[in-house]
């Protein structure tokens, strides 16, 4: 069974259709590409994927759970009914599972995290507390851990820090540690929101143009780190506009158009297929 | 002085002992009035706070913050006429009914933003007051509000004095002092500065605003309620004046005046809203118009408050 499966994904805003009537689906430990021109609805896809949109039609499913579907433009409905969750009837809270959609947090408790193509860290904390904001779905304290600080949640807050060290580590930004994150170098801005959403184990990682404003000696290493990545057990789903990247690292690649899918294949596919080469590929000397 | 401030910050914990020291000894030599002076510091530095979980670390706009200040004072008051439930007993639910509230107003509109949230915070501010004016359930005892209420007896002995009211309020300002730099610095504080920062980063992080929002509301309202419960303790008459929007103002203030999600902040803006006035009471009106033309220079000289916390200084500069 594929890891995450997009069905007849659609999404409209207002008059525009950004996505229209999408599938495909991401396997168990693959670097997919997904790549198309600027407005083809990528970014969009990824959005529907991780809940910050509802689709207009059409249904996700992460690893067996329904992620994200659209009965009836479900917001519109449940707003008014949230209470149905705490009726103490089995039916009743079965019936409200499936009315609601997921929301953002849900769906990275579900493993799946993300980067965002303009850079969205928390700027005036440390490169520390950011990538601590990873761990935060893995750990449990709340009000009383905070204010009475029991064993278990020293623990657990050590266990925060040294998980967060671990990934500025492997990302390698141990000696910015301390540094506030909008005073890193862009790239290095880009490698700690990486850093971030691995800190928060996801089984698929999502990145959203991760070499964009990359120099080359800087692609060249962000490639190297998608590699591991993906071989430390992590699916990869990136958009990228860089063909170096894409075409060097994914093996598989969906090519989008104004919303519609029109290619799905490997690079060397992808780069035959006379529907790509006319929609995106035309004017390169692909 | 910037050379001391450095010193005093290296030797944390003789500074902190040194202030509570200060606190200790400072009512001593005063007389009665200016020790009243400082019990109302000591309420409203709890009621900053307290608020301060919500306007500072959370980032949520909150205009109605006397509501909940007035809810504590009127269930410890009620609890006492009408069932002579000693007063130390009603504080534990005065904190509940004030939280709980927090919770019923709170949960239908975390999704607002910014400007959106304080009108209806506004809002319910003046509602709570217009339910107390008119006498709501007739239990409330409208514009005129209740009296007759029980002296406080603490582990035996009566309160009486404004002396042991400034110490009854100082017990509690550093309780929630160290509880407050606790969440601060906790997994729950972080996520109030995650949303701060960027509510959808934080979001796709895995933290659930909607839990975090709430816990700062209903933290924050119940730690209200409690600063009505003391205030009771020392004055035996409730009245809906407790909830008028300026006193939600003044809190408000109070927060921003200092350094918005700043602890020392806090203690500035009291010092600033509630003290210095109180002291200069013999310049009348003039004190107000004083007040005025003081907050204006500040919020065009420094709008990042007194003593702000160092991070939102930045976050403040850089929009500039």
């Amino acid at each position: 069974m594929a890891l995450l499966e997009i069905r007849n994904l659609t999404k409209q805003f207002g008059g525009l259709t950004a996505v229209d009537h999408i599938s495909f689906s991401v396997e168990e430990g693959e670097i997919l590409g997904l790549i198309g021109p600027n407005g083809a609805g990528k970014t969009t896809i990824f959005n529907l994927i991780t809940g910050i949109h509802t689709p207009t039609e059409g249904e996700i499913f992460f690893n067996g759970h329904r992620i994200a579907h659209s009965p009836l433009g479900a917001r519109k409905i449940i707003t008014p009914v949230w209470w149905l969750q705490w009726v103490p009837v089995q039916s009743v809270r079965e019936r409200w599972d499936q009315l609601r959609t997921l929301r953002p947090h849900e769906i990275t408790e579900l493993g799946i995290a993300r980067t965002f193509q303009t850079i969205r860290l928390f700027k005036n904390m440390t490169v520390l507390e950011n990538v601590m904001a990873g761990v935060h779905r893995r750990t449990r304290a709340g009000v009383w851990g905070a204010i009475f600080r029991p064993p278990a949640q020293r623990k657990e807050e050590a266990f925060i820090v040294k998980e967060a060290e671990q990934y500025i580590h492997f990302m390698g930004l141990a000696e910015y540690r301390d540094e506030l994150a909008k005073n890193l170098p862009y790239g290095h801005q880009r490698r700690l929101e990486v850093a971030r959403a691995l800190a928060a184990r996801p089984r698929l990682l999502i990145l959203d143009e991760p070499a964009g404003g990359l120099n080359e000696q800087e692609t060249l290493e962000l490639m190297d780190l998608i590699r591991q990545i993906r071989d430390s057990g992590i699916t990869v789903l990136l958009i990228e506009h860089d063909m170096k990247v894409v075409m060097g690292i994914c093996e598989r690649i969906v090519v989008l158009d104004y919303g519609k899918k029109i290619a799905e294949g490997t690079p060397e596919e992808v780069q035959r297929n006379p529907r790509v080469i006319q929609a995106y590929l035309g004017e390169e000397e692909m | 002085m910037g050379n001391l401030m450095e010193r005093l910050r290296r030797i944390p914990l003789a500074w902190q002992v040194g202030l509570l020291a200060l606190a200790i000894l400072l009512p001593l030599p005063l007389n009665d009035y200016y020790r009243a002076v400082l019990w109302r510091t000591g309420i409203y530095a709890i009621l900053g706070l307290s608020l301060n979980i919500i306007v500072g670390y959370a980032g949520l706009f909150q205009l109605g913050h006397a509501a909940f200040y007035a809810l504590g004072a009127y269930t410890s008051a009620l609890l006492n006429l009408h069932f002579h439930i000693p007063l130390v007993l009603t504080w534990p639910i005065s904190i509940l009914v004030a939280a709980f509230f927090g919770y019923l107003i709170s949960r239908p509109i975390l999704h607002l933003r910014g400007d959106y949230l304080c009108i209806v915070t506004i809002a319910f501010g003046e509602v709570v007051r217009l339910a107390l004016v008119n006498n709501i359930f007739g239990i409330t005892g409208g514009a005129n509000g209740l009296s007759g209420i029980d002296q406080t007896v603490l582990f035996g002995i009566t309160l009486r004095s404004p002396l042991h009211h400034y110490y009854l309020v100082l017990f509690f300002l550093v309780m929630t002092l160290l509880a407050v730099r606790r969440l601060e610095n906790s997994r729950l504080g972080r996520a109030w500065m995650y949303i701060r920062e960027d509510e959808t980063a934080a979001e796709a992080m895995g933290v659930d605003t909607t839990w975090a929002k709430l816990l700062a509301f209903v933290l924050g309202s119940g730690w209200a309620g409690l600063a009505g419960a003391l205030y009771v303790a020392r004055i035996p008459v409730v009245s809906p004046d407790l909830a008028r929007f300026i006193e939600s103002v003044v809190m408000f203030c109070i927060v921003v005046l200092g350094g918005t999600g700043s602890i020392p902040g806090v203690f500035v803006g009291t010092l600033g809203m509630i003290t210095l006035p109180e002291i200069f009471r013999f310049l009348k009106t003039w004190r107000d118009a004083w007040m005025g033309v003081a907050m204006v220079t500040m919020m065009i000289a420094r709008p990042e408050g007194l003593w702000p916390s160092r991070r939102i200084r930045m976050e403040i500069r850089e929009e500039e």
